[in-house]
């Protein structure tokens, strides 16, 4: 008897060590980002707390940031942050409120370079911003040349630190290079703490091997002119003409590619969305909610 | 609160009994100039005696009064008086034996020619209606003269606050000349006592027991607790007179009939500015000239100061005045600056073998944290900044300064953050001794984090808390902000980003500013702004490299390429007031290229300069 009680303590001893070993990983909820058509494309019908979704854009003002934060948004209705690491001191945030992110969630962390003078303790150092403007001959802004490596260190670090803190809902940043080890990081950093994390890329990350959940590919394409789309009205419900074909600007729309899921899963469609002229905020497009109600009326 | 010892110069050398008769006391500027050279000067009093000049027109020719006991004013001695007239008057007032003139003084023939000549032309001397009736009816046997020493009274003021750190913790001396107040920080301290009165209250009773005589108000914000400790205007202007109304109210006022002469008065948060109103402009602490060219336009309260133009304000008034009527209106937020501590918390490492690397260094540091530390946690409190002093082999000193957004007392979270400090720090030669010094305040009220669980839960709050200490002390306070929306139609202008870890140190202001970060009870808060703004605003605008004369029909480069325009939507015009010296006239207009990327670009009306602004990202 009293081996056997020495052995079964000996057992529960070693599970309990088992068990604290183990990385208890957040609770994981699935958030839609309020646009059907994305969250038809998702392979849980929206996006998961606690990953990293990679959002690839072809190149600068295609809105992708801006479909983004609007599915950062739905996060919010949850207690915690929305930070956004701003490498390049650019970020403005006025028209953040009508994508549904209230200012006050809104923690804006912009690292500078450390400079001689920080390094014994002063304060001064020059901003990105101020960099630029000395070298007026760098023609691209956000070339990675231009940051320096300590900048880069200093980001990762505090895009690190906050993917690991459970006061932040959601952190939003910008990066191209990002090695594999510092993904493969964030991911187990964001797997423990619930954090989602939305890394905007360019397209040049599509050749990197990626550590994220979810990777989106957010793409500009033009509709067809020649066909003529019919939108329910928002207030009344009765069909009309789209907007854009009335006043005669060129009908762009974002189109969004799953890339790839966890697992390396492979994905086939997109999602057609386009974005408000007068308010900036993305919508389904046209074609979609006219089909949508088209169908609904069918059945 | 702003806490005022009431006639201080006159009330410091009572108390340490400088004047053979104490309460027959008045007090002058200097009489011997080479003697006076020989007293510790200061730039402070230096300014304390540029101020009493200013005052007192007479102080610049010689002796003058500064200010005088209640007993020397009941003799007929007042502020700005010269000092020999003083004397004379004092000297009339003696006894005299029975049937004796009183002796022709020169003052006393001056005076009285020159109030038969007013009284010949129909006018009367104020001074002499109010000052004669008194120094009849209280005959003066002696009264004592001594000269006034500036540097003194502001270092017994410090000494004061010593006494009054058990209250607030922060204790500053007002930023004015010839300060005779102490300003406490007393936000969050008013629950440990039974409320703000039973806080003041007490604080009274203490320095009453030391034998000082004080008054306090207690308001929203600096400007406005000056104005009600002072509600007559700066002591020198007043005298004792405006205090000797004090022992008939009641000890503490709170309601609109306060009294102003009580020695605390609370005004409700939030209604300091209607409290304001009647009080005359002197207790809104603008500088003298001005005050006096107000007096001479008619306005005489603080209700039609606060009532004048804002546009108009800075071509009549001094930048100071300006400043310190925004601080009364609560536009613009003033700090107490803070006396250090004379016993505070600290320790000291010192030895004959040095600490040679970074690793050592830290050792060193966490056994001067651990002290700390234990000091705090005798003493009750937490602290907000850990300074250090690493000194070198060759006497020069390292500074190394960390800091955190609500008061600490844990030893690791305090080695935590002064870790990530050390990484950044150079130390070129070995380290013989190491002092650390930490600010500190009141430790906030713990919150029960978790009622049923057994686990140990972290709140939001708590972990964003320590994420941001960490931020702000490796990357600098800098560079972790908030958003806050102006109302400026200016694009670069219309948001403002603001470090969340304020030099002011206000604990509680500070738990708001977390809480509402990760209070979800916001997320309905209504959008303030324009929409469809660019989320990527270049800092300064970027001239564009145009492809032809015009960018909307031609294109431009960007990014080192071309850019054809399929579409754009505008022009937006944004302008501001012309008469500034950096107006806007733009017009803005939203670029669609073939690529389907959009810009935000605009043609300055002034320069017919097209530039690029922002980027629909």
């Amino acid at each position: 008897m009293p081996a056997a009680s020495s052995s079964s303590s000996a057992l529960d001893q070693l599970r309990r060590q088992l068990m604290a070993s183990q990385v208890q990983h957040a609770e994981r909820t699935v958030v839609s980002t309020g646009l059907r058509s994305l969250d038809q494309l998702l392979p849980q019908q929206g996006l998961p707390s606690g990953s990293l979704v990679e959002w690839i854009s072809d190149g600068p003002g295609l809105r992708a940031t801006t479909l983004a934060l609007k599915c950062a948004a739905r996060f919010l209705d949850r207690p915690g942050a929305l930070a956004v690491v701003d490498p390049w001191h650019e970020f403005h945030p006025t028209s953040v409120g009508h994508l549904g992110i209230p200012l006050s969630r809104l923690l804006v962390v912009r690292p500078e370079p450390a400079t001689d003078a920080q390094q014994t303790g002063g304060s001064a150092s020059v901003s990105p911003r101020a960099a630029a403007q000395q070298s007026p001959a760098t023609s691209t802004f956000r070339s990675a040349a231009s940051q320096s490596h300590n900048q880069r260190a200093q980001t990762l670090w505090a895009v690190e630190q906050l993917a690991r803190c459970a006061g932040v809902r959601v952190l939003l940043t910008w990066n191209d290079r990002m090695s594999a080890t510092a993904q493969r990081r964030l991911q187990l950093a964001v797997e423990n703490s619930g954090v989602t994390v939305f890394l905007i890329r360019s397209s040049q990350a599509l050749r990197q091997t990626s550590w994220a959940d979810l990777r989106l590919h957010v793409q500009s394409t033009m509709a067809d002119p020649n066909v003529a789309t019919v939108a329910s009205d928002r207030k009344t419900g009765q069909p009309q003409l789209s907007e854009e074909r009335v006043s005669g600007r060129s009908r762009w729309r974002l189109m969004v590619r799953l890339i790839r899921s966890k697992n390396a899963v492979q994905h086939e469609g997109a999602a057609l969305l386009e974005c408000h002229d007068e308010t900036g905020d993305v919508s389904e497009a046209a074609e979609l909610a006219g089909a949508a109600s088209a169908a609904t009326t069918a059945g | 609160m702003c806490l005022r010892l009431l006639n201080w110069p006159v009330q410091r050398q009572q108390r340490q009994r400088l004047a053979d008769d104490a309460s027959r006391l008045a007090i002058h500027t200097v009489v011997d100039a080479t003697a006076s050279s020989r007293r510790r000067k200061t730039t402070e009093a230096e300014a304390d005696l540029r101020f009493v000049r200013e005052l007192f027109p007479s102080a610049k020719g010689g002796p003058a009064i500064v200010c005088a006991s209640d007993d020397a004013w009941a003799a007929g001695v007042r502020p700005g008086m010269p000092l020999a007239e003083a004397r004379s008057m004092v000297a009339e007032s003696l006894p005299r034996p029975a049937g004796q003139p009183p002796k022709p003084t020169a003052a006393r023939i001056l005076r009285e020619s020159a109030a038969g000549f007013r009284r010949s032309q129909g006018q009367t001397d104020a001074r002499s209606a109010s000052a004669a009736p008194v120094a009849r009816a209280v005959p003066v046997t002696q009264t004592t003269f001594r000269e006034w020493s500036p540097a003194e009274d502001r270092d017994e003021l410090v000494c004061v606050a010593e006494l009054t750190r058990r209250f607030a913790p922060v204790v500053g001396l007002e930023q004015t000349p010839v300060p005779d107040s102490l300003l406490l920080d007393i936000t969050g301290c008013g629950p440990l006592f039974g409320g703000e009165a039973c806080l003041a209250e007490q604080l009274i009773r203490r320095l009453t027991a030391e034998r000082y005589r004080c008054r306090a108000a207690i308001s929203d914000s600096v400007a406005t607790a000056w104005a009600f400790a002072h509600a007559q205007g700066h002591f020198l202007q007043t005298g004792p007179r405006a205090v000797a109304g004090r022992r008939r109210g009641r000890s503490v006022s709170t309601g609109a009939d306060a009294e102003w002469e009580t020695p605390v008065v609370i005004i409700p948060p939030g209604q300091a500015e209607s409290w304001l109103h009647p009080l005359p402009v002197a207790a809104a602490r603008i500088p003298l000239r001005d005050t006096e060219l107000l007096r001479q336009l008619g306005i005489l309260t603080i209700q039609q100061l606060l009532g004048l133009p804002v546009p108009d304000l800075p071509s009549r008034l001094s930048d100071q005045a300006i400043e310190r009527v925004r601080q009364l209106q609560g536009l613009l937020e003033e700090s107490i600056v803070p006396i250090p501590e004379a016993d505070p918390v600290s320790a000291t490492w010192v030895s004959e073998f040095a600490a040679t690397n970074r690793r050592e260094v830290a050792q060193v540091l966490q056994h001067l944290v651990d002290e700390v530390a234990e000091q705090l946690q005798r003493r009750y409190l937490g602290a907000v900044q850990l300074s250090c002093q690493l000194k070198q082999e060759d006497n020069t000193t390292i500074p190394l300064t960390a800091e955190t957004v609500k008061p600490v007392q844990a030893a690791d979270a305090l080695m935590e953050i002064l870790k990530l400090r050390l990484e950044g720090l150079n130390l070129p030669k070995p380290i013989f001794s190491v002092t650390m010094t930490a600010a500190v305040a009141p430790l906030p009220v713990a919150r029960q984090k978790d009622l049923f669980s057994t686990s140990e839960h972290v709140e939001p709050v708590e972990e964003l808390t320590a994420v941001i200490n960490r931020l702000s002390n490796r990357l600098g306070k800098n560079t972790v902000l908030t958003v806050h929306p102006e109302d400026n139609p200016v694009p670069e202008q219309s948001v403002t980003l603001r470090p969340l870890v304020d030099s002011q140190k206000d604990v509680s202001r500070m738990e708001d500013k977390l809480h509402d970060l990760v209070s979800a009870e916001t997320a309905t808060e209504s959008p303030c702004g324009p929409a469809n703004r660019p989320l990527r605003l270049l800092p300064v605008p970027r001239a564009l490299a145009t492809t032809g004369q015009q960018p909307l029909t031609n294109g431009f480069f960007w990014d080192g390429q071309a850019q054809n325009v399929q579409d754009c939507r505008g022009p937006e015009r944004i302008q501001t007031r012309w008469w500034d010296d950096s107006a806007v006239h733009r017009d803005y207009y939203r670029v669609r290229t073939t690529t389907g990327a959009e810009f935000w670009i605009f043609q300055d009306l002034t320069t017919r300069e097209w530039l690029l602004h922002g980027i629909f990202e």
